[in-house]
């Protein structure tokens, strides 16, 4: 069985809810734990620890990463779960030697979280190349929204600002702008939803499971060692004070 | 580039004359005058013996410092395009000459007399974003070519260019200076000798933070020209701008499909009006030798930024 930590609220079930459980407490495991279901979706990391040493598949998200689940886990990168950023990649290997300006702007309906802003960093170097952190800025206000500014450039030949504002009441939303050699992508998650009605919907920024399962990757010593290594570029390990 | 925009905005005004045009070009001066049904000058030390109340200049940058201290000897108000100048210490002197001479300099930065630049301005100003916390802008176009490419006769490239603007704007917005630059420069899109895309990192003297992007990454083919944008995220909200968001999008056959037809508001007529009426009233100017000198400052830290790779403290 494949077993996956995730954000209830992220997951679009669609197709894959016919071979899947939603665990919301120790006691649905217990009743759940016959079911022929082939996934299972858990919304809380108490409720994972369970699962460990039970020989099932466990996919968390990279925000959750943790020592302890070397070997023993699968880790997702919410952001390589996105289908435009599945087609962003697409259209990016094709190009040779990519050569351009990255600008990525995330507003996160949550408190500041480095672990985010970690996320997406080791996502985009996974196919922008080497990268060499040149600068962190956050704003030190202790009231309402705190934003951040990363700077870096990627195999020398891509400059980047990722850019977050953390902000609990806010609609998540992600609008990225890539400036290549004559080629030019542009997106706003607000303005590519093709579903519009008076309920707040989102999805762009929603996922599979499916897509969980596909885009996940071992957590492994090699991912942990970078992981660590990109934390101490950004971070310094510090862990900031909101 | 922009002096036949210039040249348009002086003819829709009653009360302005257009008496001469001075040019080092004989050929493109002669045409201009022929079109604007005035005077061409070759020499402007002549030029500025005409009975002008004013002078706009939109020579090559590295042309900006002479031509202003010939026209303040001469008794002629000012408004210099943007870089005020290619160097602090060429800034400085022009500054001091037009206020020794009694004479108005004002910079061109037409992005102030955007309505919707405007209107978030007096958003701010009577508090409805709260205390602004960060500031997200964008300047870009596509390679203007000719002198501007040609780092003697510009003294920068894309980040010369396209900072200046929107450093301008975010001065004019929190009214406190920039205190730190941190900037990556590089040459991506053209086969040039300049800089054609640059990322900058700002700190204002308050602690808000901003993050810039000028660059002629637009190509011949994209829908417009470019952009001027800016996002301010304040305590109580962020309000975003695009100072050419309304436009038409005009679909046609061929290799340019897609085209944006503009219909906002024309900001270099609301900045040829305004220089205008600086002069007519005597008043101080609405931009300032100070702003383009402070604009100026920032887009030259990058380039030293870049350089040596660190943050500069202004």
């Amino acid at each position: 069985m494949a077993i996956v930590l995730g954000n209830l609220n992220k997951i679009e079930l669609g197709d894959d809810d016919k071979n899947m459980v939603i665990i919301h407490s120790e006691k649905d495991i217990e009743r759940y734990k016959e079911n022929k279901a082939k996934i299972m979706v858990i919304s809380k990391m108490k409720n994972l620890e369970l699962f460990k040493g039970s020989g099932d598949k466990i996919y968390i998200p990279s925000t959750m990463i943790k020592r302890e689940w070397k070997d023993k886990a699968y880790v997702y990168f919410e952001l390589e779960q996105y289908a435009f950023f599945q087609k962003l990649r697409e259209i990016l290997t094709a190009e040779m030697r990519k050569k351009g300006v990255l600008r990525f702007r995330r507003l996160v309906n949550s408190e500041l979280d480095q672990s985010i802003i970690l996320s997406d960093f080791y996502a985009f170097s996974t196919f922008f190349g080497e990268c060499e952190v040149v600068q962190v800025k956050r704003t030190s206000n202790t009231k309402g929204p705190i934003h951040v500014i990363l700077a870096a450039t990627f195999s020398e030949n891509v400059l980047a600002h990722l850019e977050y504002t953390f902000l609990p009441q806010e609609k998540e939303t992600v609008a990225l702008e890539w400036s290549g050699v004559k080629n030019i992508l542009e997106l706003n998650s607000n303005e590519m939803d093709p579903l519009l009605s008076n309920e707040q919907t989102n999805q762009p920024l929603d996922y599979s499971l499916s897509s969980i399962i596909k885009n996940s990757h071992l957590l492994n010593e090699d991912l942990i060692g970078k992981w660590d290594q990109l934390n101490q570029m950004l971070f310094g390990n510090l862990l900031w004070e909101v | 580039m922009h002096a036949y925009s210039y040249a348009d905005c002086l003819l829709k005004l009653p009360n302005v004359e257009l008496l001469a045009i001075y040019d080092q070009d004989r050929d493109r001066g002669g045409k201009a005058a022929q079109t604007y049904q005035t005077q061409y000058f070759h020499d402007q030390d002549l030029f500025l013996t005409q009975d002008l109340d004013a002078v706009i200049i939109c020579s090559e940058n590295h042309l900006h410092k002479e031509m202003v201290l010939k026209a303040a000897q001469a008794k002629k108000h000012i408004l210099c395009e943007k870089p005020i100048s290619t160097t602090i210490e060429d800034a400085n002197e022009m500054i001091r000459a037009c206020e020794m001479n009694r004479v108005i300099l004002q910079i061109a930065f037409p992005v102030r007399f955007s309505t919707p630049i405007k209107q978030l301005k007096a958003m701010i100003e009577k508090g409805e974003l709260g205390e602004i916390i960060a500031m997200r802008t964008t300047n870009r176009g596509q390679n203007p070519g000719g002198w501007f490419i040609d780092p003697k006769r510009s003294g920068g490239g894309a980040v010369l260019d396209h900072t200046v603007h929107m450093v301008d704007i975010m001065r004019w917005y929190l009214g406190k200076e920039v205190s730190e630059v941190y900037a990556m420069v590089d040459s991506f899109f053209h086969q040039i000798e300049i800089d054609d895309a640059g990322l900058l990192t700002l700190e204002f003297e308050n602690g808000v933070i901003a993050s810039h992007d000028a660059s002629w990454s637009r190509f011949s083919e994209y829908p417009t020209w470019g952009d001027v944008t800016i996002e301010v995220i304040g305590t109580k909200q962020s309000i975003k701008v695009d100072a050419f968001k309304e436009h038409f999008r005009m679909f046609q056959s061929g290799s340019k499909s897609l085209h944006h037809i503009f219909f906002g508001n024309d900001m270099d007529f609301g900045l040829i009006k305004d220089f205008v009426e600086c002069v007519e009233q005597h008043r101080q100017p609405s931009i300032t030798g100070k702003d383009g000198l402070k604009a100026l400052e920032v887009a030259l830290a990058a380039y030293e930024s870049a350089k040596i790779k660190k943050a500069i403290q202004l």
